[in-house]
């Protein structure tokens, strides 16, 4: 393997770990997709999360890990625990001065957001380093340090504080590896 | 975690075959204009959204959006608008606060927990559309649809509630705004002046203006607070009989630091001597009073003496307040009050205040009880009533034969609870938190854990949510059609307009929210309804409503919002209106047929009665999450009077915990407001705060609950409303 | 001309939507302001007993405190009359007097967010807001306060706070104009929070009956000119050696993290 090929891998990472932190449904969420998981933790050699994650989906992990990301992410009683947004972190609001410049620098790079969600969702942004990646190598440093690195660094630690089932703790140590700066 | 491969070397060697996940949600687009980072725009150049109509509280100003990008940047008055104006208040500000609220609910989620400790899974509509709707039809067919009982609040919980109790067709429904609010001065005034009075008196042109505990400026609504500050500023003497120097008192010519529970005492003792000195409007009393000699007679004993006493009021300032209201009268506004669930004696006091409107003849006269001469026309847009022969719990019961539409919430949860006279199976709350407004948290959470399914619909995760089977979110204000706001313009004797507006959405509903219509349509039709559905979606009932005054969404869009058109002069009384001093037929039904004061339980020694207010910045605890109201006012420090502060040991911004007599203790601790603004024998906090502080939450903070401390009942015989007022507190420092 | 505004106490109902507003419109922090209610009392004053409220926001002091302790660079700034069209050019750092309006303004591009500024200010009308940092000039932040709204005024618009106050409470506009509403309620009595050691000319101007504004004044009146003295000084007599060190190129960065140490050390 060549080193020409990497940023291309990296998009497909990116991409990869958006689709790790999407809620997770029967139609996608299965034992493939689990074994693919499962490949990129044997291939870091992450042994403990690996030997964490559950053999199978069945209905009832499958009903786990929609509870605990349900309480994590969407909407936990008095107050949900990690909510997946820059703003939270960085203003203390949602959908608010953090979350605008985050579109502004999307579309300075020529993209823009279609769908529901704020442009500063986890799945939002992995999805934009990895079009970053696409287009060109290491291109995705600048958002990665200046936007990406700063709130997930505070959510990361609530997730791993509060986060009870492995799939998801895995999920996220594979974002904040992959993400990380190295210098 | 041992992290042995960096993440070069792992691209380089790894061999595994990347998922390929398709990016629906990222496209190309036109890059985005420069603008500087660091100094804000402002709203100037920003897209106006016409048509909003608030609800962070219930007042319902007319508002318009600021719109930037399809985000909702500000929310300010209607500049159209004949009521509000141009301004709106701090939660009306705030509202985008709540748009964005990180913790609103996104998704449909189902409990696969217990009730009470919750554990959510997001669910996609149809599931939970059928879950909702087959649970309730097993109800139904097992019990009957009074099986069925539901708690509606708000705008949005209209069109359901009337499905719940005209189609399917159960009597249990209980609404907080009557049965813990105000529905005690509707019936009362109903019986008294023949009509629910609203807050309609013409404060703004009064020569006095005269309210039991109303605290304007901490409680805002605003066009409200308009009539009264511009009767204040045209010279109106202001009266405020409350225990505490409230923000309305600070304004008044007289503060009257009446002994909590005892405001009809005084209205009797100011009514008897009106009479007495022979300055009551006997010309008006002689055309509309009816039951005057009885009612004369029946308060004869309240001599100001008595009532001096009674009140713990100082004699000459009784006879002060009495003269300033008769030598004024009629221009007078007695205020009717709004949350009037305080005692359990409340009815009685509700009437004193109507027949104090009819001693002075001060109706529909300048200053006094007036009705604005609203627009006629729109329609109403709701289901079909079914063939239903049941009667309501208390009719069946031969109980609170005032009782405001609807069921008294406490027949509901004792039947609920013991299964007699029936069961009640199904609880569907919609916009309301009775965890919250009912007192007596045990009870409601023993009704809710023996229902064989609870439904909630919601826009935040409030507490009863941790109770339904099935979670559902709604669209807020800012995101949906409905609520047809009407009226004249705020200062009655202003130039005569009208004005129809309807709510219509700033910015469109995020994530999975949905709108009442299609909620309760799909429930409807799933339950086998689906024939008796009046629309099909809300800007359809809307504009059905509408149809009636000649207007459509699209005509009220090209005006801006709202439809003004000329008005009609609103004083004067008809002929034929009735002031009931003395009313038999309440009489009959055992009740006292003349204004009565019931006299409340005294307070215990070492105790302090516990009164709560509004805090400007908070509507009920509907609002504690909003960051920016939290920020403006973080806790709800406990009013404590001086002398009894330093009798107790406790100084200026200690921190207390709440014990009440009863010996519940409050969750959390708040702040000493130590003040001689306040009397000696109670304490005083806003109500609505206190909910508990997870790690991360920028929300709420300190603060005590004060409902969790309301767990002595009181029922007002007439009505079945709770009374509030009746719990007892020590403050023991934390 | 010279802007003011008037706080109408007897009017004031001390609801807070000035500060909510004020905060949607310019994008603050929710934990942040430019401007502020206190709710003052109730209390005991010579009077009688009183509870009222202190609104607050910056009062675009005549003297401002503010405008000299700032140690960025100063530029060559044009201003105009929006109305004559005259222009005036003046030697300013990031934050000044118009010479115009009378309004105190941030220039928050060149701002170093060292806070001197916020320091200086008797009122404390002026926060830093530490997310928003320049990295081109290596801010810590950047100043920030009321601007009474000129972007806003100049469009022919009210201040954000002024359009919302329900009670028609907040009187704004040219205190140089006799006939202006802020001028007659200064002549009917209307008196800015100034003490002995706190008289810098602040447009400001709170108005009541006597037991608010005894409450009002007694509570809220600064006694003292900020602690900060000591800095202010010494880098209001740097300056001239930061113009020199900018044109030789040495940049305002490491201007702002000296200053900084110097004032952590007094």
């Amino acid at each position: 393997m060549s080193a020409a090929d990497e940023p291309i891998r990296l998009a497909e990472i990116y991409r990869f770990l958006a689709q790790t932190m999407r809620y997770p449904e029967s139609s996608w969420f299965h034992d493939d997709y689990l074994s693919v998981f499962k490949e990129m933790l044997v291939q870091l050699e992450w042994q403990d999360n690996v030997n964490a994650l559950p053999e199978r989906i069945t209905d009832e992990i499958l009903e786990e890990i929609q509870v605990d990301y349900t309480r994590l992410f969407i909407n936990a009683v008095p107050h949900v625990i990690a909510p997946p947004y820059a703003s939270v972190y960085i203003d203390g609001t949602l959908n608010s001065t953090t979350a605008d410049k985050t579109r502004e620098y999307f579309r300075q790079k020529g993209f823009d957001t279609t769908n529901t969600e704020f442009p500063d969702h986890l799945v939002t942004e992995l999805d934009f380093l990895s079009l970053l990646e696409d287009e060109s190598e290491g291109s995705s440093e600048e958002f990665l340090t200046q936007y990406f690195r700063p709130w997930f660094e505070m959510f990361r630690d609530l997730v791993l504080k509060e986060v009870e089932v492995s799939y998801i703790k895995s999920a996220i140590e594979l974002i904040d590896f992959f993400t990380t700066n190295e210098t | 975690m041992a992290f042995n491969l960096t993440r070069r070397k792992f691209l380089q060697t790894a061999s595994l075959a990347a998922a390929s996940v398709p990016l629906a949600n990222v496209v190309a687009a036109e890059a985005g204009v420069a603008k500087s980072p660091f100094t804000p725009s402002g709203t100037i150049a920003d897209k106006t959204a016409v048509g909003g109509i608030c609800e962070m509280c219930f007042w319902r100003c007319q508002l318009v959006g600021k719109v930037r990008d399809n985000k909702l940047m500000k929310l300010e008055g209607n500049p159209k608008s004949i009521d509000n104006g141009k301004a709106i208040c701090a939660r009306g500000n705030a509202g985008v606060q709540l748009l964005y609220d990180k913790d609103r609910l996104k998704y449909p989620m189902k409990n696969v927990g217990k009730r009470g400790a919750p554990k959510w899974k997001r669910i996609s509509w149809d599931e939970a559309l059928d879950t909702c709707a087959k649970k309730l039809k097993a109800t139904e067919k097992k019990f009957g649809a009074k099986g069925i009982c539901m708690f509606p609040h708000g705008a949005s919980a209209k069109y359901p509630m009337h499905y719940f109790e005209k189609t399917v067709g159960t009597h249990n429904v209980s609404e907080a705004s009557f049965f813990q609010c105000r529905g005690i001065r509707d019936t009362a005034f109903v019986n008294t002046i023949g009509t629910p009075p609203g807050e309609n008196v013409d404060m703004a042109n009064a020569k006095v203006i005269f309210a039991l505990g109303g605290h304007f400026g901490e409680n805002v609504h605003v066009s409200h607070v308009k009539r009264y500050l511009k009767g204040l500023e045209n010279g109106a003497k202001l009266v405020i009989v409350d225990p505490r120097f409230s923000a309305s008192a600070a304004k008044a010519d007289e503060w009257v630091p009446v002994k909590p529970g005892t405001d009809t005492a005084l209205m009797l003792g100011m009514m008897n001597y009106i009479i007495k000195k022979g300055k009551h409007n006997k010309a008006f009393i002689e055309k509309h009073g009816s039951g005057f000699d009885e009612f004369k007679e029946a308060i004869s004993g309240w001599s100001i003496k008595k009532t001096a006493k009674t009140c713990d009021v100082p004699a000459d300032q009784i006879k002060r307040v009495a003269n300033l209201l008769a030598d004024n009268a009629p221009n007078v506004s007695i205020h009717p009050g709004r949350h009037v669930s305080w005692h359990g004696n409340d009815f009685q006091r509700q009437r004193s205040l109507g027949c104090m409107m009819g001693l002075l003849g001060a109706m529909g006269v300048k200053g006094g009880f007036v009705k604005g001469k609203g627009p006629k026309g729109v329609g109403k847009v709701s289901w079909p009533k079914g063939d239903h022969h049941e009667e309501a719990l208390h009719v069946a019961a031969d109980v609170h034969h005032f009782a405001p539409p609807g069921t008294p919430t406490d027949l509901i949860r004792d039947a609920a609870i013991t299964g007699n006279p029936y069961p009640i199976k199904s609880c569907v709350i919609w916009g309301q938190n009775p965890m919250q407004t009912i007192p007596n948290q045990k009870k409601t959470i023993d009704m809710l854990k023996q229902m064989d399914f609870v439904m909630c619909v919601d826009v935040m995760p409030t507490d009863i949510t941790m109770y339904a089977d099935i979670l559902l979110p709604e669209g807020s204000y800012l995101e949906r059609y409905d609520y047809i706001k009407k009226g004249t313009q705020w200062n009655l004797s202003g130039k005569q307009e009208q004005y129809i507006s309807a709510r219509m959405p700033m910015v469109k509903a995020d994530f999975e929210r949905k709108d009442q219509v299609y909620i309760t349509n799909e429930i409807a039709e799933r339950m086998g309804y689906g024939d008796k559905i009046p629309v099909k979606t809300l800007p359809e009932m809307v504009d059905k409503q509408l149809a009636g005054a000649g207007l459509s969404i699209k005509k009220l869009v090209a005006e801006n919002g709202i439809h003004v058109q000329p008005g009609k002069d609103p004083y004067g009384v008809s002929e034929d209106l009735e002031v009931i001093f003395n009313n038999e037929e309440i009489g009959e039904l055992g009740y006292p047929s003349s204004p009565t004061y019931i006299p409340v339980e005294e307070v215990p020694s070492g105790h302090f009665r516990l009164l709560y207010g509004r805090s400007p910045v908070h509507t009920f605890n509907r609002s504690q999450n909003n960051v920016w109201l939290h920020n403006a006012m973080p806790e709800n420090p406990v009013w404590l009077n001086d002398a009894m502060a330093e009798k107790l040991g406790l100084k200026d911004g200690d921190r207390v915990y709440c014990v009440n007599s009863e010996g519940v203790k409050s969750r959390t601790t708040t702040s000493v407001k130590v003040t001689p603004g306040i009397r000696k024998d109670c304490v005083y906090m806003a109500h609505g705060y206190g909910s508990m502080n997870p790690a991360l939450s920028v929300g709420v903070g300190a603060g005590i609950d004060d409902q969790s401390l309301i767990t002595k009942l009181a029922v007002d015989p007439e009505t079945g409303c709770h009374g509030m007022r009746n719990n007892f507190v020590k403050l023991v420092k934390a | 001309m010279q802007y003011g505004m008037v706080i109408d106490l007897n009017k004031c109902v001390g609801c807070h939507a000035c500060t909510i507003a004020c905060k949607a419109e310019w994008e603050v922090p929710a934990d942040k302001g430019r401007n502020w209610v206190h709710r003052l009392g109730p209390a005991n004053t010579p009077h009688g007993l009183a509870s009222t409220y202190y609104p607050g926001l910056c009062n675009h002091c005549n003297e401002p405190a503010c405008v000299p302790v700032c140690p960025a660079d100063t530029v060559q700034k044009t201003f105009k009359d929006k109305k004559t069209g005259k222009t005036k050019s003046m030697e300013v750092a990031a934050t000044y007097k118009d010479p115009f309006n009378g309004t105190v303004q941030i220039d928050k591009e060149r701002c170093l967010g060292c806070g001197a500024c916020a320091d200086a200010c008797p009122y404390s009308a002026r926060y830093v807001n530490e997310n928003q940092i320049n990295e081109e000039i290596g801010s810590e932040g950047t100043a920030d306060k009321c601007t009474y709204c000129m972007p806003r005024v100049e469009k022919g618009l009210e201040p954000a706070c002024v359009q919302t106050c329900l009670a028609g409470a907040r009187i704004f506009g040219d205190l140089d104009d006799p006939n202006s509403a802020p001028s007659k309620y200064k002549k009917d009595g209307a008196k800015s929070l100034s003490s002995a050691k706190v008289n810098i000319g602040s447009n400001g101007l709170y108005y009541g009956n006597k037991r608010d504004m005894a409450l009002l004044t007694s509570m809220s009146t600064p006694q003292e000119m900020p602690e900060a003295n000591m800095r202010r000084i010494l880098m209001a007599k740097m300056k001239p050696g930061f113009n020199k060190a900018k044109k030789l190129g040495m940049l305002g960065l490491v201007g702002a993290v000296a200053m900084k140490g110097m004032s952590e050390e007094e």
